[in-house]
């Protein structure tokens, strides 16, 4: 199927784990390791990924097609062969656009009902 | 720059040894693909965590590690039908003692609750997150020793050891069923009554003769640790001696049953080395 025969709606809401990737992969390729940290950081630590959470769900990311395999290095002077790199597809990348719009209407939501500590 | 890999001590160079024996955990298929690039990022985030730390960062990293583990190869399994033959149910038995006894441990941290014990909140909550799974695991692993002991201990032994799977799953029933309904309490209890007495059953035979590569008088000793903790709960001293005590005996098991895990795991690895050559 081609990405744009795929409707990014049909795959919302995501995960916690996959949006996550997701946003990791938003400013470029990363390895498993590395999407870890992204993750660890834009969380402020709470959420840490376990290895088998990880590769689970980047398994069943490359099976929907939002994330592939990169064969390029972005660093090789600083970086093992054996890694992996994963960067977002087209399609991955409007997913994550339509998963971050309806959180946006969700918060929206939560503003106007004053759910929101100092609104 | 990319320090953290160049620490290395005793304590990263074991953690990576166990999690890579842990994948077994996972279908064949899925750790050809994947477990090499777990073992690396599982190592990667070990140097981290002993870099920030020290030793303590690293159990703690080994906690949500194993949690990870087990729901996940749990998930990984379900996908490909638990299609588990015989043979491989036989050959995960020295992992889930493994897993199962290490949970086990570290669920005894829960008896420094300082409180009521029958609520689960604070550090009592270890009792969902790790000593369920811990009898999960611990329950499949003795249906697997039951597997291997047949042609020692005939069909008694056999169903000793079975009895002692059932009565640890349905413990791990009682114990997640008590979150729900504090009257399941007496599920755990009737678990752990028939998880006692069978083990009481299969450490006298064993005692009788030897069925597996450990100290023939162990699993009684385990059954004994039972019995013990069973009685003591009725002749209360002070509640710091009865925490202390709970903890030293919880701990103990789990010791005995990761340690059985090992003994199995060895066996069954030097097993497969003439078919493998």
């Amino acid at each position: 199927m081609s990405d744009a025969a795929m409707r990014p709606h049909d795959m919302l809401p995501l995960t916690p784990a996959v949006f996550h990737i997701l946003l990791a992969l938003a400013d470029g390729e990363k390895h498993g390791y590395g999407i870890m940290q992204e993750v660890a950081a834009i969380t402020d630590g709470a959420m840490r990924m376990g290895p088998g959470t990880l590769y689970g769900t980047i398994k069943r990311m490359l099976e929907a097609k939002l994330i592939e395999e990169s064969d390029e290095r972005p660093d090789p002077a600083l970086d093992d062969e054996r890694r992996r790199y994963y960067r977002l597809t087209n399609f991955g990348e409007r997913v994550a656009q339509a998963e971050a719009a309806r959180l946006a209407l969700l918060l929206n939501v939560a503003q106007s009902k004053r759910l929101m500590g100092g609104t | 720059m990319m320090n953290h890999r160049t620490i290395q001590t005793p304590l990263l160079s074991l953690s990576e040894r166990v999690y890579r024996m842990l994948l077994i955990a996972y279908p064949a298929a899925y750790r050809r693909e994947y477990g090499a690039l777990m073992v690396q990022v599982f190592r990667d985030m070990c140097r981290d965590s002993y870099r920030q730390g020290g030793a303590a960062a690293v159990a703690l990293w080994w906690c949500s590690t194993l949690l990870d583990l087990v729901y996940t190869a749990f998930e990984q399994r379900r996908k490909v039908r638990f299609t588990v033959s015989k043979s491989t149910f036989m050959r995960l038995t020295g992992v889930l003692l493994i897993v199962g006894g290490a949970f086990w441990s570290l669920a005894a941290f829960s008896q420094f609750q300082p409180d009521d014990h029958y609520t689960y909140y604070g550090i009592y909550q270890l009792l969902i997150w790790l000593l369920a799974p811990a009898f999960l695991l611990v329950g499949l692993g003795c249906f697997g020793l039951g597997l291997h002991i047949r042609p020692t201990l005939g069909v008694l032994g056999q169903w000793a050891l079975y009895g002692t799977g059932i009565g640890a799953l349905v413990m791990a029933v009682g114990v997640v069923g008590t979150s729900i309904n504090d009257d399941l309490w007496n599920v755990w209890m009737a678990g752990g009554l028939v998880h006692m007495l069978a083990l009481t059953v299969f450490g006298v035979l064993h005692l009788w003769k030897p069925a597996l590569p450990i100290f023939r008088a162990l699993p009684l000793m385990l059954a004994s640790g039972w019995w013990v903790m069973w009685t003591s709960a009725l002749r209360t001293t002070s509640q710091t001696t009865n925490n202390t005590l709970s903890f030293l005996f919880i701990v103990g098991m789990g010791m005995v049953w990761l340690a059985i895990g090992l003994k199995m795991h060895r066996q069954q690895s030097q097993e497969l080395v003439p078919a493998a050559s």
